[in-house]
């Protein structure tokens, strides 16, 4: 009772919000003393076959109610328990004395060592599968037997527990779930597609203090501001349920475009568009236009680096979509943090400032040039703008448009029809805000979180310097103001495109230092709609 | 019969969790043994194991070699570069 209100910060793994009550899920893991007494060889190996038969039974029963991505997930745990190059050589130590729990966990912790440290984040997140079986033979192991009592019988539940593995997450009563926050994780990571393929709000990375906080108690699990706050007061409550349904309403229909302030300002909402299908779920009458299309996030359900036909196929139907609306393709922006690791073969990607964005396409042209064939082809039909990312030089510019000066030509050679695009880059670095006016570019986006990390020089991956992860720190608002400024003077739009756009928390300061476009993720089209409009109400 | 040829992974993510499952379930339909390398290391790991072959982590863009031993061993190489050069029939 009379808990205090606390705010937790994390990393969103999948958006949305809700509100719900704490269901604390204490890791389960038995501890060694319980392991019965050693019995001989023989009777270890059957101990563990047996463990790992009634773990496929339930991987198996698992995989005929889950959905065609659960199941596929589950499939790859379900051949690694069957696979005898995993179990033989635990059954040969088990032939050498050590008992079947040991062994098992033993050689399962080796492997989930060997996935930890690879150096591709996205094997790295493998980890999480072998941690997954390991965990539910050594259960049947040890001999504990999950009583149902132990799941609650409340509704509108957020699960809250140091990691969260694809099976439990899985096996959840999502009728019963509405949000996950967990101390661990990895966007990369089977849980976290999952989460995203079913729209459930889901913070990782979140501080070990949330693993103290008391059962029940209500949170709001607010994805968006990736934060989760904890005990919250009733206005807090109040203004966030009101939110809620002001968003509701307008996916309801009854906000349209354009979004008017309530002090008269017309803001202009696009839409960020990462995967064509979800194209089919939306109008264009809902919104501007699509302000920012990750071009590599369109190819990525592929898993190939796609051709320029497959390209240029892609880019058309986003613009048919749109009509006569913008449509704003960002070129591929490999690299830094962005899980598409390996399209560029072996050059260094890990740092964020490192070989990413429009310098790893310059010193890779040939994928660079049937980006910009496909792109230049596409312009025929309809409204398209070309957006380059991690601008820091003119000369980038520069060389990018006399290379689709190049390909137009050639292109015209072979009779097809091609046309130059809008041309703009994200302003991310320092330099390229601070030497604005040295780009010769139509437009501007602004890329928040990598100006924020930028300027602050600090990155989210680094601990203990929280305090100056703040992208509303007023030396990041002067930049941003700066760039407004100049954009408006010369004519030239500017949008903000990256999380500070979906903010509700950040917007009405974007609003106010004079940004007159943002570019969200169609799930928070209607709640920023909502929220701009709320917001200057209020003023 | 022995049979060698080698092939570069396109797939984006490299050979990962969904294209091992599939190489590994069309290596176990052909009676010879299978192995593969990683094209720059010396270490050959069973073709039919999902743990060796994910586990060998080859990133996009590397080398696969492909080794088979036994009757239908021209066959299997043929096939699995095949699966790997259409990515793994993922588009």
């Amino acid at each position: 009772m009379g808990q205090k209100k606390q705010i937790f910060y994390g990393k969103a793994a999948s958006s949305g919000q809700s509100i719900g009550a704490i269901d604390l899920i204490q890791k389960r893991l038995p501890s060694s003393r319980h392991i019965r007494k050693k019995n001989a060889p023989p009777v270890q190996e059957t101990l563990l076959e047996n463990a790992i038969d009634q773990a496929v039974n339930d991987l198996t029963q698992l995989i005929q109610t889950s959905d065609k991505l659960g199941a596929q997930i589950l499939q790859l745990q379900l051949l690694l328990l069957k696979d005898p190059e995993l179990t033989n050589p635990i059954y040969a130590q088990i032939r050498q004395g050590e008992s079947a729990t040991t062994s098992w966990e033993n050689t399962l912790n080796f492997h989930i060592e060997d996935y930890v440290r690879a150096s591709d984040k996205l094997f790295q997140s493998r980890a999480n599968d072998f941690v997954d079986i390991r965990n539910r033979v050594l259960r049947y192991l040890k001999q504990e037997v999950r009583s149902p009592a132990e799941q609650s019988n409340e509704n509108n539940l957020i699960f809250i527990a140091e990691d969260i593995m694809p099976s439990q997450f899985l096996e959840l009563d999502w009728s019963r779930y509405v949000g996950i926050a967990i101390v661990k994780g990895s966007v990369f990571n089977h849980v976290s597609m999952l989460a995203r393929a079913r729209q459930i709000p889901f913070l990782i990375r979140m501080p070990k203090r949330i693993l103290s906080l008391s059962a029940q108690t209500p949170v709001i699990l607010d994805c968006d501001n990736e934060k989760l706050i904890y005990a919250p007061d009733h206005k807090t409550l109040r203004k966030f349920e009101r939110s809620f349904s002001l968003s509701q309403q307008s996916e309801n229909g009854t906000l349209l475009n354009p979004v008017v302030t309530g002090n008269g300002r017309q803001i202009s909402v696009f839409i960020n568009v990462d995967d064509l299908r979800c194209l089919d779920d939306i109008s264009p009458e809902n919104c501007e236009g699509v302000g920012l299309a990750r071009s590599e996030l369109m190819f990525f359900q592929t898993n190939v680096l796609p051709n320029e036909e497959t390209q240029f196929r892609a880019y058309k139907k986003l613009l048919g979509w749109a009509g006569d609306k913008p449509v704003t393709i960002r070129t591929f922006d490999a690299g830094g943090d962005k899980g598409l690791f390996g399209l560029f073969g072996d050059q260094d990607q890990s740092s964020s400032s490192g070989m990413r964005g429009i310098r790893l396409l310059l010193s890779n042209p040939d994928i660079f040039r049937v980006q910009i064939r496909a792109l230049a082809r596409a312009a025929v039909f309809g409204n398209l703008k070309v957006l380059i990312p991690m601008v820091t030089i003119s000369q980038e510019i520069e060389a990018t448009r006399k290379q689709f000066f190049e390909e137009i030509e050639r292109l015209r050679n072979e009779n097809k029809d091609a046309r130059m695009p809008a041309l703009g880059m994200m302003v991310e670095t320092p330099a390229a805000a601070i030497m604005i006016e040295s780009f010769d570019v139509d437009f501007f986006a602004i890329g928040s979180n990598d100006l924020a990390q930028f300027i602050m020089a600090t990155s989210r991956d680094c601990h203990n310097v929280e305090y100056l992860q703040d992208p509303a720190n007023p030396a990041v608002l002067k930049v941003i103001r700066d760039i407004a400024e100049y954009a408006d003077a010369n004519n030239k739009q500017v949008c903000i495109c990256g999380e500070m756009a979906s903010s509700t928390d950040l917007l009405p300061t974007l609003l106010n230092l004079g940004i007159k476009n943002v570019s969200v993720p169609t799930m928070a089209l209607a709640r920023v709609k909502a929220a701009i409009i709320h917001e200057q109400m209020s003023v | 019969m022995n049979f060698e040829d080698s092939v570069l992974i396109r797939h984006s993510l490299g050979l990962h969790a969904r294209p091992s499952i599939k190489f590994t379930s069309l290596a176990k339909k052909f009676s010879s043994d299978i192995r593969i390398k990683k094209g720059d290391q010396s270490h050959w790991v069973n073709a039919k194991s999902i743990i060796k072959v994910m586990g060998l982590k080859i990133p996009s863009g590397k080398e696969l070699q492909i080794q088979a031993d036994g009757i239908d061993a021209d066959n299997a190489v043929k096939s699995l570069i095949d699966l790997v050069l259409n990515n793994f029939d993922e588009e």
